[in-house]
């Protein structure tokens, strides 16, 4: 007995001092991987179908294969044994083809992207359609124009992924840990020389997590969110919208005789100018929507625009004419921005509804607007190369204006190309103001002609790599950079607009601040919470780049509010408002609007002033859903929704192959029989075994 | 309670308000009735209340049975057009199914 | 893990368990009071034990040595509350069997009920950790450990929940008898046991669970020796048995007699076969009545002949009488 335990002390002894690696985490922790910050295409509806991908309820489980050739497709779709999988790819690889092919195989529960930035960028990555907004706009009025016989489609990559329904979650991971994971975990369990060979090994997986509520389209699950029942009340799409933004360049007369604040209020007969952009992108995935091309360069050069018509014209100076500045959200999804704004004038609402017994800017109309100038798609052309002008009717004031701007364009260095007025005019917004009155004297300027030459547009590579843009931060600025580029358009347009207004060539010496527009295009594309954002009064912006998606109606967008105080903060005038008083004014005065800011847009120490601004917001949601009853399967107004998810989560974990879970549940049942068989024997033998006493 | 040492009068006042019982649109009460009694209805030598008795466990299983058809055609008849009448089959739900029609 | 595997190891483990609980607890209201009593003695000393394992984690000591310090404190009070069941059990152990007027409950039996009580609710502490993280589609094996692990931990399970039992019945025999080398041998092994499982998480499973192993069939034995078995008695369970029962009357003493006649003719049947008083009556009776049905059947012959004789003589006389 005596040496039994001296046997055991030894043991003891001998396991304790094996027990240096000894730690106390939490199993979860151990097995699953969460993949953060991936990105996810999620469900968008229309009124008459579903778009994008959901994953089951519990989200989908695949065994991970990379695919980077297309021999790995041919393995995945023809070879493979242990289905389901989840592909892994490179963006290059990420084609309409490949996902149908994965998607009638019946193997794959999942698709994910992987794109460090630093790999090869493939020729071109266009998942909208070839003819963007292809049922909206001016087809409303005149039927197809994009692609119908000659006419060649405005998005020659367009592939138009993003429009068809996925039956499998797509992520899309940047991280370049993440990546790496992906690759060593595949690396060590899924490798194998025999596809059989998987069936006997556990095998690296992924989760990707991504149930959408809605379903059928728009008007279904409209209808579903309004039923209550006993317990609760659920969501299962909203309305996608936000906020146009809106400035004159002059404040409208009030209807109130007694807030006059000056001689400048008074109604005016003449024609307002409106110089238009649009504050919306879209790509496949939730978070990132960079839009280089497609939004930012319009939206920096129309903002800097507006900063530099004040200072050309003084505040003592006073003109009937007048100029809109408009920023409109929504307008990848038929419009929604423009559409509203449409209907508000029609309706006599815009900007504001008219109420009496406030100081208001009164209604304007479809038939104040004089020239119409929408920026869209600008890029810095190939050097000799011009921007395109396009106008659907040719008139005596769309010719005055195009050469105006030729003329202006001569002292920058921009030429512009006038083509033939067509019925098949580029995606713009414009089109919607043309639908209703087509003798709006209205051009688009874009760098494309014909064809768009981005070839990301609308994708999540239409990022800052797409414009080559250096941020110079105060030092000298390239002479063929895009800021130079866009400063010289930005002085272009606001001669024009200048002549427009005066009707007298400008004089004057002010030009366009070409620091500003590092500084805009810095914070548009790369830091949200740059110095100039942060002038403006904004400091919840996180350090990265913006998404340009328009979001859900009522939870507006950062782009838009950031815009608005952005343009408030350039051309708002001083007053001596305290804080308190300057907030309090917005109840009071609809004429003006007040925001809180630095006094100074390049020094966010500066001290803050109440500035008074024309800026304002509108709802860009559409019509659609404000009209009581409309029919969602006309086709009249934007009608796109965005499901509700509960949540949007990719794990990485090692899953175990079928024959070791029919092992374990085998030895299971064995050891549970076993238990059984012994127990009842000594139960019957128990006598005999143990002898009484 | 043990059904076998309860009086036969005081099994006929339970059967008779399990019967009226289920009146309230609550079919299960003359599954129960019936199951419960079916042997003091049918299988037991004759005694003073078991005329009674036989009429209301017979009337239970009538309204339960008939109840149970009602019932089953129903839900089958739901599950299988609830997605081809549209608004009214979401109406009619309780709870909508997230992700599907 | 999926379901396959989260009901194999809940069968691994606890597949001793459910199996003891259903054929020889379920049906004692004593045993299954036990069985509830002792499981709620395991739980107060894992709180003791937590009590502790507080207090040493406000001292700053290597984690290494905080871990083992305190499975052996654990340990050392779970031996302690198994030692209070001990004197509550025997204080109550008369109060419990005037009850329920069943049987008198053997007292081996109760110390048996202990230590499933012990088992089950240390085997569920051990495990259920473990497969509720482990419901989902994983297995371990993404950063450390492989897919062997929840085998492992599951395996564990059910070494644990065997020596609980056989600890409670060494332990409670050892008391009886004042035999502290085996209540030494349950302290030590226990301990032993518990700081193996530290190593499951780093992966040497087959260092953790054949240790293990061995421990459980040293145990067993010396179980099977307390509670009273020997090699002789093991040997002959596995030997044929005869089984007699008897209800007939409801005098014990006359049952006993019938049984031990009947038992008497079985085991003269078993042992002497052919010659057996049994098979020599069912002969001799069988060779009686064939010698009867022989007798009877040349009687019926006979008197058929007879019959036919005498019809016969009938015939030939009315043929006579016609002919004259």
């Amino acid at each position: 007995m005596f040496s039994q335990h001296f046997i055991i002390l030894i043991f003891t002894l001998t396991y304790l001092s094996c027990l240096s690696n000894v730690n106390g985490q939490r199993l979860k922790e151990l097995m699953y991987e969460n993949i953060d910050g991936a990105f996810a295409c999620f469900r968008r509806l229309n009124g008459t179908h579903q778009f994008g991908c959901t994953s089951a309820r519990s989200g989908n489980v695949g065994v991970i294969h990379i695919i980077e050739s297309q021999s790995d497709v041919d393995w995945l779709v023809k070879d493979s044994l242990a289905p389901p999988y989840v592909a892994v790819v490179h963006p290059s690889m990420f084609t309409k083809s490949l996902l149908l092919s994965l998607q009638s195989s019946g193997k794959v529960n999942g698709v994910a992207v992987i794109n460090n930035g630093s790999a090869e960028r493939p020729e071109s990555f266009s998942h909208e359609d070839s003819c963007p907004n292809r049922y909206s706009g001016l087809s409303l009025r005149q039927g197809q124009t994009c692609g119908v016989q000659e006419q060649k489609v405005w998005n020659p990559s367009g592939t138009s992924i993003l429009l068809m329904d996925w039956n499998f979650p797509i992520f899309y991971v940047t991280e370049q840990s993440h990546i790496n994971r992906l690759y060593d975990c595949h690396q060590t369990h899924n490798v194998v020389p025999h596809p059989a060979d998987q069936l006997d090994r556990s095998l690296c997986a992924l989760e990707l997590r991504s149930h959408m509520y809605a379903s059928v389209n728009s008007k279904k699950c409209i209808q579903r969110n309004s039923y209550k029942t006993l317990f609760s009340q659920m969501s299962f799409c909203d309305p996608l919208g936000g906020k146009n933004v809106w400035q004159t360049l002059f404040p409208r007369s009030t209807l109130k005789e007694s807030s006059v604040k000056s001689d400048k209020q008074v109604e005016s007969n003449g024609s307002i100018a409106v110089l238009a952009a649009r504050l919306d992108a879209n790509s496949m995935f939730d978070g990132l929507v960079p839009s280089s091309v497609g939004a930012v360069t319009s939206i920096v050069t129309l903002i800097a625009t507006a900063e530099l018509l004040h200072k050309m014209i003084p505040p003592s100076e006073s003109y009937e004419n007048n100029v809109l500045f408009l920023l409109l959200s929504g307008e990848s999804y038929d419009y929604i921005g423009s559409s509203r704004i449409v209907y508000d004038m029609k309706h006599g609402v815009f900007p504001v509804i008219p109420d009496p017994s406030v100081a208001q800017p009164p209604p304007i109309g479809l038939h104040h607007i004089g020239p119409f100038i929408e920026l869209s798609q600008l890029n810095k052309p190939p050097l000799g190369h011009p921007l395109h002008i396009h106008r659907l009717n040719a008139s005596s004031e769309t010719d005055k204006l195009i050469s105006y701007l030729k003329r202006n364009g001569q002292y920058w260095d921009i030429q512009f190309k006038d083509l033939p007025p067509s019925k098949n005019l580029p995606p713009a917004s414009l089109q919607t103001f043309l639908a209703e009155k087509p003798d709006i004297p209205g051009i688009i300027v874009t760098e494309h002609a014909m064809q768009y030459s981005n070839q990301f547009y609308h994708s999540v590579l239409d990022d800052i790599n797409n414009i080559k843009f250096k941020y110079s931060n105060g030092s000298r600025v390239a002479d063929d950079s895009i800021q130079l580029y866009l400063r010289n358009l930005t002085n272009t347009l606001a001669h024009t607009l200048y002549e427009h207004v005066t009707g007298k060539p400008y004089v004057g010496a002010a030009i366009a601040d070409l620091s500003l527009m590092d500084e805009l295009l810095y914070c548009y594309l790369e830091q949200s919470n740059c110095t100039l954002f942060q002038s403006a009064g904004n400091t919840i912006s996180p350090a990265k780049p913006l998404s340009y998606y328009v979001g859900v109606k009522h939870v507006p967008g950062l782009v838009p509010v950031l815009s608005g105080s952005v343009l408030a903060l350039l051309t708002g005038t001083q007053t001596s408002f305290n804080e308190t008083h300057c907030h309090n004014n917005v109840s009071t005065d609809q004429v003006y609007q007040y925001i809180w800011a630095n006094s100074k847009w390049n020094d966010s120490a500066s001290p803050k002033v109440c500035l008074q601004t024309t800026m304002n917001f509108s709802d860009a949601v559409s019509p659609a859903f404000v009209i009581e009853g409309y029919n969602m399967t006309s086709g009249q107004y934007s009608t796109w929704t965005e499901s509700v998810w509960p949540e949007l989560t990719a794990k990485l974990f090692v899953k175990p192959s079928f024959r070791h879970e029919l092992m374990t549940l085998s030895l299971g049942v064995t050891v549970l029989v076993l238990s059984f068989a012994g127990v009842l024997f000594i139960k019957v033998r128990k006598e005999i075994l143990f002898s009484p006493g | 309670m043990d059904l076998s040492k309860v009086k036969d009068d005081r099994k006929l006042e339970i059967c008779r308000l399990y019967y009226k019982g289920g009146f309230a649109f609550l079919p299960f009460l003359w599954a129960v009735n019936f199951v419960w009694f079916y042997r003091d209805a049918f299988q037991r030598p004759a005694f003073e209340e078991q005329k009674q008795i036989k009429r209301y466990v017979i009337f239970s299983g009538i309204g339960a049975l008939i109840w149970s058809i009602a019932l089953t055609t129903w839900i089958v008849i739901f599950q299988k057009y609830r997605v081809d009448w549209g608004t009214v089959g979401d109406e009619l739900t309780f709870l909508i199914p997230s992700g599907s029609l | 893990m999926t379901l396959c595997e989260f009901f194999g190891c809940a069968f691994i483990g606890f597949g001793p368990a459910i199996a003891m609980l259903t054929l020889t607890i379920a049906q004692d209201p004593v045993l299954v009071i036990i069985v509830f009593g002792s499981g709620f003695f395991w739980l107060l000393s894992s709180l003791v034990s937590s009590g502790l394992w507080l207090l040493i984690g406000l001292t700053s000591m290597a984690h290494t040595i905080h871990l083992v310090l305190s499975v052996t404190l654990s340990v050392l009070c779970q031996e302690g509350f198994r030692y209070l069941l001990y004197l509550t059990m025997k204080m109550f152990n008369n109060g419990l069997n005037n009850m329920f007027d069943s049987n008198v409950v053997n007292w081996k039996m109760m110390s048996y009920a202990a230590g499933v009580g012990f088992g089950v609710m240390s085997g569920v502490f051990s495990v259920v950790n473990v497969l509720a993280d482990a419901v989902g589609p994983a297995t371990v094996g993404l950063k450390t450990g492989s897919d062997k692990f929840l085998l492992a931990s599951a395996s564990l399970a059910f070494c644990f929940v065997l020596l609980h039992v056989f600890w409670s019945v060494i332990f409670f025999h050892a008391v009886d008898t004042a035999n502290f080398a085996k209540i030494s041998w349950v302290i030590v092994t226990h301990l032993l046991a518990s700081t193996l499982t530290l190593l499951n998480t780093s992966g040497h499973y087959s260092a953790v669970v054949i240790p293990n192993y061995v421990i459980v069939l040293l145990t067993a034995g010396i179980a099977f020796r307390a509670a009273g078995g020997t090699l002789n008695s093991l040997k002959s369970s596995f030997s044929p048995r005869i089984v007699v029962r008897c209800h007939e009357s409801r005098s014990l003493e006359q049952n006993r007699k019938i049984a031990r006649e009947r038992l008497l003719t079985l085991l003269d049947n078993h042992i002497n076969g052919e010659d057996s008083v049994e098979a020599q009556i069912k002969r001799e009776t069988k060779r009686v009545s064939d010698i009867i049905s022989e007798m009877k059947r040349e009687r019926r012959e006979k008197i058929r002949k007879l019959k036919e004789s005498v019809a016969n003589a009938k015939k030939t006389s009315n043929d006579s009488q016609e002919n004259s």
